[in-house]
C-alpha cells in the first residue's frame, strides 16, 4: 500500500502524552495494554512505526486484515457519524497488525506496523480538510521544546461532554445505533440548570452503568428511548403502550430505579443492575423488545 | 349600593387570581423536548422535580389561558423563540397519582383546600405561588407533594402514573 504525503512522525513525548490521556476524544491513545506498549517498544520504534500520514483525496476502502474492536456496526457508526459531522474516529489495531497497514477514514491515513495493541481515538470535524489540519497540528508537537502540550490533536474536545468522554471506549463498542448515540450526546450536552435551578447534567457514572447493562442485554433487546432525570441520572424506556413499558433509571451507585409494567403486573422499586437483569431474564427479556409502534 | 358593587367587583377580581384547585381544573406543565418520547408521549421524567425543588412547578389553567402560559414557558425556557410542549393534567390526576404512590391527600372541606400528610403534619397539597421575577407568571403554582424531599420511589411512582397511565398528547404551541 503506497504511503503518500508522509507528514511526520510522532515523537517519544508525543507518544507518552498519548498514553497519559487515554480514551479522550481529541487525543490518540495507546490502548488497553499501555504498559506492554511502553515496555516492549522503545520510543524510536514507536516513532518509526506510528506514522500519521496526510492523504489527499476521498474516502477509500479500509485495507486492514487484522483489526480488533472495530466491529462492523462500530465502523459503520463511526463512518456515518463522521460524515454527519459528529466528529469521531476510532481505530483499534491488533498486536499482529500487518506490515504497511493503512487505514483511511475521511481522508486521514494512519500507517502503522507491528506496534502492539494500539488504539487511536481522534475527534475531528467532519471536514476532511479540517481533519488534515487537526493532524498537521498534532504533528507540531515535534516543535514544542517542552512537549508540554497534552492535547496532541487540537480537536474540538470542548464540544464533547465529559460524560461522553469518560465513556468513550464503552460507547464505541456498545453497538448502539447512530440515532441512539446522537440522543445520548444531546442529553450529555445539557448543562447544569437545563431545566431550572438545581437540575444537573448527565452523570458519567450513570451512563457507564447503563452501557455496562446494555452490554449484557443488547443481543436480546431493541434500543431504548433515552431521557435525562433532573438529578443527572440517565433513564431508559422500552415503551409499547400505556400498559406495557419498562423504565430504568441508572444511578451512579450501581443501583437502578425501575418500573416494569407488563399488562398484568407492575414491579416498581430499586435494585441492583444485576438483579434487574435477573428479573428481565425470567421474562426471557421480552419487555426489552417493546418499542412504540413495534 | 355603589360601594357594594365596588366591593363585589374587587372580590370577583381577587377570586380570579386565586385558583380553587378544584379536582377537575387543570394544571399545565412545561415539557422539555427531550422529555417527549416517540409518538409525542410525555415521559415520566417531565414530572420529576429538580434536586432542590420544594414543589413541582406548574401553571393553573384556571387563571390563565394555555396561550398565555405557553408564552411564559417560551420566554422562560426557550428565550422567547420556538415551540413549547405543555402537558396538562387535572388536579385530580395529580391527587390520584399521589394517593396511589402511598401519600395521604384529602380535601379539607373546612378550609376548602387539598392537604397532604408530610409525616410531620398536614400541609397544602397545591399552592398558588405567583412568579414575580421575570418572566412573570400569575398562574404559577406548586404541586407541593412532589418535591425533592419526597421519597425517590414515591416521586417516581407518581411520575409514571401521570406520564403513562393517563397519556394526553402534549399541547404544542
Amino acid at each position: 500500500m503506497p504511503e503518500a504525503n508522509v507528514a511526520g512522525i510522532l515523537t517519544e513525548n508525543a507518544i507518552k502524552a498519548l498514553v497519559r490521556e487515554p480514551a479522550m476524544p481529541g487525543i490518540a491513545t495507546i490502548g488497553q495494554d499501555v504498559a506492554e506498549a511502553e515496555t516492549t517498544f522503545t520510543s524510536q520504534t514507536l516513532a518509526k512505526y506510528l506514522r500519521v500520514v496526510n492523504q489527499q483525496g476521498t474516502l477509500s476502502q479500509m485495507v486492514a486484515t487484522d483489526i480488533v474492536a472495530i466491529e462492523g456496526h462500530v465502523k459503520d457508526l463511526i463512518t456515518r457519524r463522521s460524515l454527519q459531522g459528529e466528529t469521531n474516529l476510532f481505530l483499534s489495531i491488533s498486536s499482529s497488525a500487518v506490515e504497511g497497514f493503512t487505514d483511511i477514514f475521511t481522508g486521514v491515513n494512519i500507517a502503522t506496523t507491528n506496534i502492539g495493541k494500539v488504539i487511536a481515538a481522534v475527534a475531528k470535524t467532519s471536514q476532511r480538510q479540517a481533519g488534515h489540519y487537526v493532524l498537521d497540528e498534532a504533528l507540531e508537537i515535534q516543535d514544542d521544546p517542552d512537549n508540554s502540550r497534552v492535547l496532541i490533536f487540537g480537536a474540538p474536545t470542548e464540544s464533547i461532554p465529559e460524560s461522553i468522554i469518560q465513556n468513550w471506549q464503552l460507547l464505541a463498542t456498545s453497538g448502539l445505533s447512530e440515532e441512539s448515540y446522537l440522543s445520548l450526546l444531546r442529553l450529555a450536552r445539557k448543562s447544569p440548570g437545563w431545566r431550572g435551578d438545581g437540575s444537573r447534567s448527565l452523570d458519567y457514572k450513570s451512563l457507564e452503568n447503563f452501557l455496562q447493562f446494555w452490554k449484557s442485554v443488547r443481543e436480546k433487546s431493541v434500543e431504548p428511548e433515552f431521557g435525562l432525570v433532573p438529578n443527572g441520572n440517565l433513564r431508559v424506556e422500552w415503551y409499547k403502550d400505556n400498559r406495557h413499558f419498562v423504565e430504568l433509571e441508572f444511578r451512579a451507585d450501581d443501583d437502578c430505579i425501575f418500573g416494569i409494567f407488563d399488562g398484568k403486573s407492575v414491579f416498581e422499586g430499586r435494585a441492583s443492575v444485576k438483579n434487574i437483569i435477573e428479573v428481565l431474564a425470567t421474562r426471557d427479556f421480552g419487555p426489552l423488545k417493546w418499542s412504540y409502534g413495534g | 349600593m355603589a360601594v357594594r358593587k365596588q366591593k363585589s367587583k374587587a372580590r370577583s377580581t381577587r377570586q380570579r387570581f386565586v385558583p380553587s384547585f378544584a379536582a377537575r381544573t387543570e394544571l399545565a406543565l412545561y415539557v422539555d423536548p427531550d422529555d417527549l418520547g416517540r409518538g409525542g408521549r410525555v415521559s415520566s421524567t417531565a414530572f420529576l422535580p429538580n434536586p432542590d425543588d420544594k414543589y413541582l412547578s406548574v401553571n393553573s389553567l384556571e387563571l390563565e389561558s394555555i396561550e398565555t402560559i405557553a408564552a411564559y414557558y417560551q420566554e422562560r425556557f426557550k428565550g422567547g423563540v420556538g415551540q413549547v410542549a405543555i402537558a396538562h393534567r387535572k388536579v385530580w390526576d395529580y391527587t390520584d397519582a399521589g394517593r396511589f404512590a402511598g401519600l395521604s391527600i384529602d380535601f379539607n372541606k373546612t378550609v376548602g383546600k387539598w392537604e397532604y400528610d408530610t409525616g410531620h403534619g398536614l400541609a397544602d397539597a397545591y399552592k398558588h405561588i405567583r412568579q414575580t421575577r421575570v418572566p412573570k407568571s400569575n398562574s404559577h403554582c406548586g404541586v407541593q407533594f412532589i418535591n425533592a424531599q419526597t421519597a425517590e420511589l414515591v416521586v417516581n411512582k407518581i411520575a409514571r402514573r401521570l406520564a403513562h397511565r393517563r397519556p394526553q398528547r402534549p399541547t404544542i404551541i
